[in-house]
């Protein structure tokens, strides 16, 4: 961190902050908005207001960076954060009332349909007293007494892990608990150029390897303006047992990310062949973390790098074969190292201006990025029981994204429940889709068709 | 690959608590080899990670039917298994 005078400070971004950057600028030409996600977590209860605020105040003091700008260096060109040293606001907070609901959160103002709300704020910058805020908080008291607390935040500066992180912060902030988020990373070895140029080459021969079979999405590559959708469906406790003991059964209590890889390889191979097509394969984007496992942070920039998997023909006929070739995967590239090899080509491209950088990107797949995007990011916020007083009852995320590719199946657990999210952009999916998808989904999860499951969608 | 010998009960369980306290996890104060590693953050990425430093560092290859929830739940489970299959390794 450097000191830049009239009271900011530089921070430097990391290098998967530069491929959200130069994507979030890629959104924002294209008329698509920002690249703003939301994570929500329900509560059985409604909030302490007077211990939220407060909390709030003192998270953006603790955490200034959620006040940044993102600047680049004229010289380097490298992008920076310019960080206030004392912001005078906090986090902003936005409370609402379902219609009907008792009216607990006085100042609460009433809202129709609470879910289109809240798709709506993240579609809007989030700037609040003349500060664009990298995160924003709302919460929604609903008709039966229970709450929902909705932390939007962007992608340039958090990540999905990040925003679980995040908001465990602000409930122990609520709590009156201030305590260091900083992890000490061990020290990363100085490399040479012709070292990081050498480091890169495993990523770069997995994107030839995967060029061959193509990235096909449901949108195609051209990048279309619209709005993002969302869909969550909770399973319950038993059903979702149930899955627990499908997914070790078929690649082990260990890996079950692979499992989940495979069905939404096979969710989206279903609808390409209801629109009469059969690509050779797709290609899914899927993060991963490098944060150390358990840590209470780091909180702030991306930290992740991305595992390529590829879903090809031959593997999609069944869940078990789709779900093993995801298997191998995933041990041939955790042993390649592949992860820490994405990031160093990462790093090479730090320099480039946004638009270079996207054309960097969607090169090798002739316009796409990916097939789709998917993420199993287990359990939610593990650490987390309650929230400025009320007991958090479930939780999950809305991952935003763009086109190409515009769509993506999420998941993640909480409290022993399963929760599926399907992002999709305007135009990508019509509702007929929307429910092929989930059903494909559902019919690999339990191993048989689970229409009940898909009333009211 | 350079594999160091498996060590005889306690110092590899004090070889691997450093190891996961270094590379994979942020453990706690107190962690030790009876400590539950999936409370510890353990996922299906530290897992495949440990497996291959595992191999790296001891030359083990752990088989398929061995990667059960109960032999990853602490580090002494994992010592168990490593010295089991060193054995058979040198027993075959």
């Amino acid at each position: 961190m450097t000191t830049a005078g009239r009271g900011v400070v530089r921070v430097p971004v990391q290098s998967t902050d530069c491929f959200l950057l130069a994507h979030d600028d890629f959104m924002q030409r294209t008329g698509q908005g920002r690249h703003v996600s939301l994570s929500m977590i329900e509560l059985a209860s409604v909030p302490e207001v007077a211990r939220l605020r407060p909390a709030l105040d003192r998270l953006v003091q603790k955490h200034p960076l959620l006040a940044g700008r993102l600047r680049r260096n004229w010289r380097t060109w490298l992008p920076y954060w310019e960080v206030p040293v004392a912001p005078e606001a906090g986090l902003p907070l936005g409370l609402w009332r379902e219609r009907g609901a008792a009216g607990v959160l006085a100042e609460a103002v009433e809202t129709e349909d609470w879910m289109e709300l809240l798709q709506e704020i993240m579609a809007r910058p989030l700037v609040s007293a003349g500060i664009e805020f990298k995160a924003r908080l709302d919460v929604v008291e609903r008709r039966d007494g229970s709450s929902v607390v909705a932390l939007s935040w962007s992608h340039l500066l958090i990540d999905g892990k990040g925003a679980e992180l995040l908001l465990a912060e602000i409930g122990r902030l609520c709590d009156g608990v201030d305590v260091p988020c900083e992890v000490k990373e061990p020290p990363k070895p100085t490399l040479t150029f012709k070292e990081r140029t050498a480091k890169t080459k495993g990523a770069i021969y997995r994107l030839e390897e995967l060029a061959k079979i193509g990235a096909p999405s449901l949108c195609g590559p051209r990048p279309r303006r619209g709005r993002g959708h969302y869909r969550v469906l909770t399973l319950s406790g038993e059903d979702s047992s149930r899955l627990a003991a499908r997914v070790e059964q078929m690649v082990g209590a260990l890996f079950p990310m692979t499992f989940y890889v495979a069905c939404a390889a096979r969710a989206h191979d279903r609808v390409f062949r209801q629109r009469g097509r059969e690509p050779r394969g797709y290609v899914a984007s899927v993060p991963v973390q490098t944060r150390k496992r358990g840590a209470r942070g780091p909180l702030f920039h991306n930290q992740v790098s991305i595992f390529f998997f590829s879903a090809v023909r031959e593997h999609l006929g069944s869940i078990e074969a789709a779900a093993t070739a995801a298997k191998q995967q995933f041990a041939e590239m955790t042993r390649a190292r592949l992860d820490e090899s994405f990031l160093a080509m990462l790093e090479m491209m730090m320099r480039l201006p946004s638009w270079i950088f996207m054309r960097v990107v969607r090169w090798q797949f002739k316009g796409e990025i990916a097939s789709y995007y998917h993420s199993h990011t287990g359990v939610f916020a593990p650490e987390l029981g309650e929230f400025s007083g009320a007991e958090v009852t479930n939780a999950n995320h809305l991952p935003c994204l763009a086109t190409p590719p515009g769509t993506g199946l999420f998941f993640c657990e909480r409290g022993g429940r399963v929760n599926i999210t399907v992002s999709w952009r305007e135009g990508c999916l019509t509702d007929e889709e929307l429910r092929l998808m989930f059903g494909q989904v559902l019919e690999d999860l339990f191993g048989e068709p689970r229409p009940e499951l898909l009333d009211g969608f | 690959m350079a594999t160091q010998p498996i060590p005889q009960q306690e110092p590899l369980e004090r070889q691997l608590v450093h190891l996961v306290s270094e590379r994979l996890l942020e453990t706690q104060p107190g962690f030790g080899a009876d400590s539950n590693l999936y409370d510890s953050g353990l996922d299906s990425m530290a897992i495949m990670q440990l497996l291959i430093l595992i191999e790296e560092e001891y030359g083990v290859a752990l088989p398929e039917s061995e990667l059960t929830r109960q032999n990853f739940s602490t580090v002494r489970h994992v010592a168990g298994l490593i010295r089991a299959r060193a054995g058979a390794a040198l027993d075959g």
